[in-house]
């Protein structure tokens, strides 16, 4: 909601009509005589050579896992094959022009995508380049076996690189790309520009654009090419990824370099199928999918329906779509016609379409035809074609014969290293910069008005005289994080944030007040309305090398972005083998007072995901140093914030929250007050909550009680909890999260089996209730409050002279709980 | 406001209210009827009492075993009764004048739950509406009269244990449906008495609960003495006071002057707006956790009325538990050191776990057994007289698991017991503890000293693990 765009009602309520541009359908009819001008006959020679080594490449792996066996090689692939016979040309052509800087995302389905990118950008680098390329990857291990007994160019060794190490990551070897991790469905190579595939349909569809979005923000070479199946034109992150890619404001908002659409091209890899879904006719509606473009922004996303069949016309595309991507007027959208004959996967008995259906498109097989057009144009003679495949056929034979040797592609050694996959799950380096150059602000930080404006803030909530300031005099929360962030943001050149009402607004909870004033617009700006895109594309933009700050407005939207947050962030530092870092700091903030859709803490849901790790600080010392840190890290962090507590001034360390920065580490439960009685073990905002009900045990009951803030739940160190438990012996875990699987339930367990001995009661949960949030009103009903705490202790751990309970703890209402499932 | 509020006045109200009244707790104790419950009034104590005049009347009639010749030995029922009543009378102003003593505010009224809001619970009474922080539920039980057709509410005929008591004169005969611990101990009382008494048990022993092996001896005896027992028999029908009951399948009638009904107990929960509160019920009787709380904050129960373990004295120690919990004293109810006796003459008395039981409980455990004539005492006063002990340990480490004897006055003896398996004695604990000499309590110590003999002498005792 920029000031300098004013909404005229004269202007909006005026009566018209909306035109679209046309979008052509199959308009490429060009000859190869035509083409002779465009092409050499090795580039002629080297896109049939191309699409032929995917043939063969997937025919073997069709082999291997139809019959076990490929030309006398038996071997037994129990893992998934999404193959692409028949698609050679869509995926050639596609990759044609695009070089090493130029970035391809895929799916479940892109071995052959893999290898067209992987030749493209081959044939364009220098042997220096790709001797380089090789000889750093994963210290030079794949290079080291594809190199014994090579003769011949460093071309061909690259390709046989390529190909290897393809197959070995289908294979899960851990000389594969991947270390074996990826395997068929996740197999990719940055260093040849093939980024993450995925087997979430439609994953590509955000994840690309945050990629675009990164060679935008980061000025770099290069675009960017979604490449999505026909049926993910249905799926949400798609659709978000479309509206986040084509938003007005890098047209109309953002300056100089920065100005004018993001380099990217949505390829629908359009084989009419989904897995048996035949999507025109029976389960979309847009009948030519490029008609998608049109709804999408002013330009119908320069859409066009290319007949995927002829690579050329793919070429041609994609020579014309690159210009206009030069020119910054993505994104773009082309819908490339193909068909693959092979299933789905090869346990597809393709029920769902006929014999003559299949027939017909083979009768117009792709590379025949091709090879048949360069003979007759006397580009080359069978015979030479012939000469290719059987040396293709050799290059097959050479490589499935090391990737299954057990010496020399072997798997990952969990017997002698059982940890090896549990060191790759976090990167846990410790980075300044993702990049060395000068950071784009608007002015130097001491200007800035919130900076200004925090100076004059009290550091420490109390005066001399143990009063606290008024709260505008304190030192609040939220400034805690604009501090670590705004520091950042003058040390990270490549730090971005956005979200929803991030500029302007400043956050919805005024976090990011005064940053609009320090950040140009492409390093803080306000997103669509688009959770999965505004996570998605923070991955994409990490991926590439990139610090980002997704905000999430509410916790409550984090479904919104369900397959990002549980499926993409966590997954691909290990996925990669650790070649790809995940810088991404997500702030959720966890509501109160607005109802059942806008107060869950979910922290225990995103704890659950393995990959992740997990913050809920509750005061501005700890906002501040684990904001810092999550920073500072190469990791993805989910970042909880309270908006009961954006408010709250420093009430712990007396010196107050250091202007300097510091860090502090991640897993270190914080002790918040001191006791020997009984321990109050906290997640988030309750901790305020449990301090009052330490200090009613105190006053009321004698009880002395310690007070632990966990401050982060993945990592957590259970260490200090359990020196707490050996003075207390007693433990009460409270959280605003609703109770049932609440993570407060994995450290109680965690807690009993460690501890045991120390336990004189079984750890007891107090969490929200298991319903729905109701009413500001009537929210004393559902989260716990102090006077929870104390009952359940009273109930449940150890009596307390006097006390009369007003919630119910009891055994027999617990069990009708569980047996109602509330 | 009242810091606790009791319902029913019998030895799991009383017991509480006087345990709070001492902590200094502000209690109201609501009675219906008499002070003291079940118990003092129509149960426990009377027919103790009872029974100790037969007792009496059995050694006259039986003294010149040991050399005491007594002529024309009588009896006088009705002077039986009427010094009975005396007792409970006695001991009913006992407890009422406990009650003032502990600051206990009593009131006789039916109480009626309305129900729980933010001040606490509400309790009506015609002389005070209540409000009480805490409540402790302690309504007891009365006897079951099971859906047999011709059986109604008692009667002339048709007795339970309250109208039974109240007999001018000795029927001549009396069949009694339930060979339970109250229609056993009706049973010893009105034998002794002379009336022809029949017993119709539906299960293949009486005394169902009580060590197998003793029950079956007790049974016996007393078929000696003159009882007819029907065993696996099971009533049909009741016409006037003609009893039809089935045996494998065939059908016999028998008659009496009376018909007592004790085949068990049935938990009072309706009737005082319990249901105001919802109060969660299981299998008839209200539902607590070990501290005897229910599934509603602050609302406890105690007594017959969970259902279970209906004896007077489970009652008071569940009262106690939740008055050790409101004072700050964490407290458990258990349940394995729980005594139950059987007041015929011979007694059965036996705490912890039965060879069924622990069979049944998959429990590993040894056994040792010796006949009651071990202990020099019993002989003394045992003429012709014969018993057993029966003590049941750990399989590895020998702790007490179940005492049982049958003799007197192993009632008086069983407590030892108690205290060895809540302090979880073990076997060799044990030995070192010093009886009195000679005492028929010795007895326990004996057997305990024959787990030494069972490797040498297999015979006598037999180990059993299941
Ligand atoms: C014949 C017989 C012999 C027994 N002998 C023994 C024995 O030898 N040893 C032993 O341990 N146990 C014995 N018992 C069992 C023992 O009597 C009970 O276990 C014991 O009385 C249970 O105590 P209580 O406090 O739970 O309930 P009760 O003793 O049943 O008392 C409940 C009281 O609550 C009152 N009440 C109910 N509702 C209300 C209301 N709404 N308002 C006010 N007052 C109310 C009733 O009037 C009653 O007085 C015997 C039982 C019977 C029937
Ligand atoms: C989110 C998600 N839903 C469903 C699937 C299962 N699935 C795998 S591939 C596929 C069809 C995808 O069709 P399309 O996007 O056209 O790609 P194609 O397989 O045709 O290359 C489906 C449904 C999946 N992997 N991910
Ligand atoms: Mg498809």
């Amino acid at each position: 909601m920029p000031k300098s765009q004013f909404i005229d009602p004269k202007q909006v309520r005026k009566s018209g009509k909306i035109e679209f541009k046309d979008i052509p359908v199959n308009q490429y009819d060009k000859s190869i005589e035509d083409e002779k001008v465009n092409f050499s006959k090795k580039q002629f020679i080297a896109i049939y050579h191309d699409m032929a080594l995917i043939r063969h490449f997937e025919t073997m792996i069709n082999l291997i896992k139809i019959r076990g066996e490929y030309e006398g090689i038996e071997y037994n692939h129990p893992g998934p094959a999404h193959l692409s016979i028949g698609q050679e040309s869509a995926a050639v052509g596609m990759a044609y022009h695009l070089g090493v800087d130029d970035f391809i995302f895929g799916s479940h389905r892109s071995h052959g995508e893999i290898l067209a990118k992987g030749m493209s950008a081959i044939s364009k680098m220098s042997d220096e380049e790709l001797n380089d390329m090789m000889k750093n990857f994963f210290g030079g291990t794949i290079l080291k076996i594809v190199s014994d007994g090579h003769q011949g160019d460093m071309k061909s060794l690259a390709r046989r690189f390529l190909v290897y190490g393809t197959l070995a990551e289908i294979f899960a070897r851990e000389t594969g790309f991947n270390k074996g991790l990826g395997g068929s469905m996740h197999a990719f190579f940055t260093p040849l520009g093939v980024y993450p595939n995925n087997a979430i349909v439609g994953g590509s569809g955000d994840i690309a654009v945050g990629a675009a979005l990164y060679k935008k923000v980061n000025q770099k070479d290069g675009i960017v090419v979604a490449n999505i199946g026909d049926a993910s034109m249905a799926c949400g992150p798609v659709w978000e990824g479309l509206a986040f890619a084509s938003m007005d404001q890098f047209e109309q908002l953002w300056e100089g370099a920065y100005k004018g659409g993001l380099p990217i091209i949505f390829n629908i890899m359009n084989n009419q199928y989904g897995m048996g879904g035949q999507t025109c006719g029976e389960t979309m509606g847009y009948d030519i999918a490029a008609r998608i473009g049109a709804g999408v922004n002013r330009d119908s996303m320069h859409a066009e329906r290319v007949d995927g069949y002829n690579p050329l016309a793919v070429i041609d595309a994609y020579k014309r779509k690159m210009e206009l991507i030069k020119d910054k007027k993505g994104p773009i959208l082309l819908d490339v016609l193909t068909y693959r004959y092979s299933g789905h996967s090869p346990s597809d008995a393709s029920s769902y379409r006929t014999k003559e259906e299949i027939e017909a498109w083979e009768n117009q097989d792709c590379i025949v035809s091709y090879g048949n057009e360069l003979v007759k144009a006397g580009i080359t003679t069978q015979k030479e074609l012939d000469a290719i495949q059987a040396d293709i056929v050799e290059l097959m034979k050479y490589a499935m014969t090391l990737a299954i040797d057990e010496k020399v592609s072997p798997r990952m050694d969990l017997e002698k290293h059982p940890e090896l996959i549990g060191d790759m799950i976090f990167s846990n380096q410790s980075v300044d910069k993702m990049e060395d150059r000068p950071v784009e602000v608007n002015h130097p930080m001491e200007e800035n008005p919130r900076v200004q404006q925090i100076a004059k803030k009290e550091r420490y909530a109390f005066d001399a005289n143990g009063k606290p300031f008024s709260k505008i005099k304190q030192y609040q929360l939220r400034d805690g994080l604009f501090e670590a962030i705004v520091d950042r943001f003058y040390k990270d050149p490549t730090l971005v944030a956005y979200g929803e009402e991030n500029r302007d607004w400043g956050g919805a909870f005024a976090v990011y007040r005064g940053l609009t004033e320090a950040l140009p617009y492409q390093r803080l700006f306000n997103s669509p309305i688009s959770e999965a895109s505004i996570i998605g594309t923070a991955i994409g933009y990490a991926m590439c090398g990139g610090r980002v700050i997704p905000e999430i407005m509410y916790c409550d939207f984090l479904g919104r972005c369900g397959d990002e947050v549980f499926n993409q962030l966590p997954k691909w530092q290990a996925m990669s083998g650790n070649v790809i870092k995940m810088p991404v700091v997500i702030r959720v903030s966890v509501g109160s007072k607005y109802g059942a859709q806008h107060s869950q803490d979910w922290s225990s849901l995103v704890a659950h995901i393995p990959g992740l790790k997990v913050c809920f600080p509750a005061t501005p010392y700890d906002a501040k140093g684990l904001m810092n840190t999550a920073l500072q890290g190469t990791d993805p962090v989910v970042f909880f914030e309270s908006q009961r507590i954006y408010d709250v001034g420093e009430q712990f360390h007396k010196e107050g929250v250091p202007e300097e920065y510091y860090e502090i580490p991640f897993g270190e439960p914080d002790i918040k007050r001191e006791g020997k009685d009984i321990t109050i073990l906290s997640i988030g905002a309750t901790v305020y909550r449990a301090l009052e009900a330490a200090e009613e045990l105190e006053s009321k009951y004698g009880m002395s009680a310690e007070v632990i803030d966990a401050r982060s739940i993945v990592p957590f160190n259970y260490e200090p909890v359990i020196e707490s438990l050996k003075k207390t012996g007693r433990i009460i875990l409270t959280s605003d999260a609703n109770e049932r699987g609440s993570f407060l339930k994995d450290m109680a367990q965690r807690i009993t089996e460690l501890a045991f001995d120390e336990l004189d009661a079984p750890p007891v949960v107090v969490g929200s209730r298991n319903w729905i949030t109701p009413a500001y009103e009537l929210e004393q009903y559902f989260f716990p409050g102090k006077d929870w705490i104390i009952d359940a202790i009273h109930e449940k751990i150890v009596p307390l002279k006097g006390h009369v309970v007003k919630n119910n703890f009891t055994n027999a209402e617990i069990i009708r709980r569980g047996k109602l499932g509330i | 406001m009242y810091d606790l509020a009791i319902i029913g006045g019998g030895p799991g109200g009383y017991v509480a209210a006087e345990r709070a009244g001492t902590k200094g707790l502000k209690v109201v104790l609501i009675e219906k009827k008499e002070l003291g419950g079940v118990c003092l009034n129509e149960g426990c104590i009377p027919t103790k009492t009872l029974l100790y005049s037969a007792k009496i009347y059995d050694n006259a009639v039986g003294g010149s075993k040991y050399g005491v010749e007594s002529k024309e030995v009588s009896f006088d029922f009705g002077k039986m009764m009427s010094r009975k009543q005396k007792v409970v009378k006695k001991l009913v102003g006992g407890v009422g004048a406990k009650m003032k003593m502990f600051n206990v505010k009593t009131i006789k009224d039916t109480a009626y739950i309305k129900g729980r809001t933010q001040q606490g619970i509400e309790i009506s009474t015609s002389e005070e509406e209540i409000v009480a922080a805490h409540l402790l539920i302690c309504t007891g039980s009365e006897a079951f009269i099971p859906p047999i057709p011709g059986l109604g509410e008692p009667g002339d005929v048709i007795l339970t244990n309250r109208e039974i008591l109240e007999l001018k004169e000795k029927p001549d005969s009396l069949v009694i449906i339930g060979g339970g611990v109250i229609g056993m101990e009706f049973a010893s009382f009105f034998n002794s008495l002379g009336t022809k008494v029949t017993i119709i048990e539906m299960l293949d022993e009486i005394l169902c609960g009580m060590d197998v092996e003793m029950s079956a001896m007790l049974r016996q005896m007393y078929a000696k003495k003159g009882i007819e027992f029907n065993l696996s028999s099971k009533v049909t029908k009741v016409e006037g006071n003609v009893v039809t009951f089935e045996k494998d399948g065939k059908e016999t009638m028998l008659s009496g002057d009376k018909i007592l009904v004790s085949v068990g107990r049935k938990p009072v929960t309706t009737g005082f707006g319990l249901e105001n509160l919802g109060v969660e019920l299981f299998r008839g009787g209200i539902k607590v956790d070990d501290k005897m709380k229910t599934n509603v904050p602050n609302v406890f129960a105690a007594g017959d009325v969970t259902g279970f373990s209906l004896l007077a004295h489970t009652a008071s120690r569940e009262g106690e538990v939740v008055v050790n919990n409101l004072c700050g004293r964490e407290d458990r109810m258990r349940y394995n050191a729980i005594p139950g006796v059987v007041y015929t003459n011979p007694e059965i008395a036996g705490v912890g776990l039965t060879e069924e039981a622990a069979r049944q409980k998959g429990i590993a455990y040894k056994v040792a057994k010796l006949p009651m004539a071990y202990a020099g005492r019993f002989i003394a006063e045992n003429e012709g007289g014969s018993g057993l002990c029966k003590v049941l340990v750990g399989a590895k480490y020998g702790e007490v698991l179940g005492v049982h004897m049958l003799g007197n006055p192993s009632s008086e003896m069983i407590y030892g017991a108690c205290m060895a398996i809540e302090a979880e004695l073990t076997l060799k604990e044990l030995e070192e503890v010093v009886f009195p000499h000679p005492t028929v309590s010795e007895i326990f110590k004996e057997t305990v000293f024959d787990f030494g003999h069972i490797t040498s002498n297999a015979k006598s005792t037999a180990i059993k693990v299941s």
